[in-house]
């Protein structure tokens, strides 16, 4: 039977401490705030991924749902939802970026 | 700036005002940045600043569902993308 998208989310959701969800790649981005996030995350020198959602309507839709957030790139920091850069621009304001990629990093 | 994206930034002004008793609300179109942009369909690319102190209390991810909320309809339509800067009044006084 194939995977089911949920399935392959969760999986892709706990594999990757850093995930953002996004129109495009690394290397390729295809929309601005596509390349905005891998910016973001770039600077703090931590492994992250860039998964393509773009042409894949069905995970789209089910991304949406599961966040309850409309808006492509989508990023999860160690299996939480954080938004997008609206977000973490101001999180990393008050400085709480890099504590949480350090915990999400420290732990096995 | 096209008529249209001039159209969706009145109404995007409007909703936030009458939905959310914003105080204020600053809205760039950046929709230009982005023209022939086959994936945005046409529709425009806006940034929203949205003063209200219905935000006050209210988490940073769960203020922007409620700004995505009021343009359900739009998005994805007029609307492409929408980057939102949700502040209550207190910190809209912050320097």
């Amino acid at each position: 039977m194939a995977q089911s998208i949920a399935d392959e989310v969760a999986e892709e959701i706990k594999k990757n401490k850093i995930l953002i969800y996004g129109k495009g790649t690394k290397t390729q981005p295809q929309c601005g705030f596509t390349m905005e996030t891998i910016q973001f995350f770039a600077k703090y020198g931590q492994p992250f991924e860039v998964i393509n959602v773009l042409g894949n309507n069905e995970k789209r839709e089910y991304l949406s749902k599961l966040t309850n957030w409309p808006t492509l790139p989508k990023v999860f920091i160690d299996g939480t939802f954080y938004g997008d850069t609206d977000i973490l621009d101001e999180m990393e304001r008050k400085g709480e970026v890099k504590p949480l990629l350090d915990a999400a990093f420290n732990q096995k | 700036m096209s008529e249209r994206s001039d159209a969706t930034r009145q109404m995007i002004e409007r909703r936030l005002k009458e939905e959310l008793g914003a105080e204020r609300v600053e809205i760039l179109d950046e929709s230009w940045k982005h023209a022939g942009h086959a994936a945005a369909g046409g529709g425009g690319h806006f940034i929203v600043r949205v003063v209200s102190a219905k935000f006050e209390g209210v988490p940073l991810l769960d203020r922007n569902r409620m700004v995505f909320r009021l343009f359900e309809a739009e998005m994805g339509r007029d609307i492409h993308a929408l980057a939102i800067k949700a502040l209550t009044p207190a910190e809209w006084a912050l320097p």
